[in-house]
């Protein structure tokens, strides 16, 4: 399990209903790391088929992928919540 | 369908079910035993929110998704907002319900008769976690309803 953060680093874990990346523990992540490279690590190692429409949230809080992890305001240790958007109704 | 073959997919669409996310989403699982998956969405903000998936013939039909109080009684006014969750009454069950074509009320409603489960079966974000995720992200965004 890996808690010790490095410099200019961030812990970093990736939840959904289909497991968890890593599986314990969390990562070291450059802050300048954009989001989306770690969600695809995450989405690879858990092996989701299609992550369409969903959103990642950090308690609570919607990120945005496009950024890094300093752009959305993250430090310390997180835990990124990833799964489906509320959709709603269908055709 | 196969009960075995039905009851394989629900352990499979489960088994990601962890601690570690039970616990960073304050979900609660009353029963997890196929067909049923019983579980309580808690937030310091709003009353609890319990969810009851019944997934006979799963996943050939769609889940039936229960709205339910914390007690397990059914829930009669749901909570406001946007998303899955439509606080309006089924013309079936006469209850607030999940309008979501990952429900078996979405297709049993007079409304959507002729969409079928065929198109959204097995694709991403229908699947039992999928269809949890999508209410637990609604009713994030909801507000109580008043008695």
């Amino acid at each position: 399990m890996n808690t010790e953060k490095k410099e200019n680093h961030l812990l970093v874990a990736v939840v959904t209903t289909s497991g968890s990346w890593p599986k314990e523990g969390y990562e070291n992540i450059p802050i300048h790391q954009k989001v989306k490279i770690v969600l695809k690590k995450a989405v690879d190692f858990i092996q989701i088929v299609s992550t369409d429409n969903w959103i990642a949230k950090v308690e609570g809080r919607e990120i945005n992928p496009e950024n890094n992890f300093e752009e959305n305001n993250l430090s310390g240790t997180i835990s990124i919540d990833y799964g489906p958007r509320e959709g709603g109704g269908g055709k | 369908m196969n009960p075995s073959l039905s009851k394989l997919i629900f352990e499979r669409e489960t088994n990601g079910f962890t601690t570690r996310l039970l616990e960073l989403r304050s979900w609660i699982i009353n029963e997890k035993s196929f067909p049923n998956l019983d579980l309580t969405f808690h937030s310091p903000e709003r009353k609890p929110l319990r969810i009851k998936l019944i997934c006979e013939n799963y996943n050939d039909d769609p889940a039936s998704i229960q709205l339910l109080n914390e007690d397990g009684t059914f829930l009669l006014k749901a909570p406001i907002g946007q998303g899955v969750i439509n606080p309006g009454l089924h013309p079936v069950t006469n209850l607030p319900f999940i309008c979501s074509p990952g429900s078996k009320e979405y297709h049993i409603h007079s409304s959507h008769l002729n969409d079928s489960w065929e198109n959204y079966k097995g694709q991403p974000g229908y699947d039992l976690g999928g269809m949890l995720s999508q209410i637990y992200n609604a009713w994030k965004k909801t507000v109580d309803a008043q008695n």
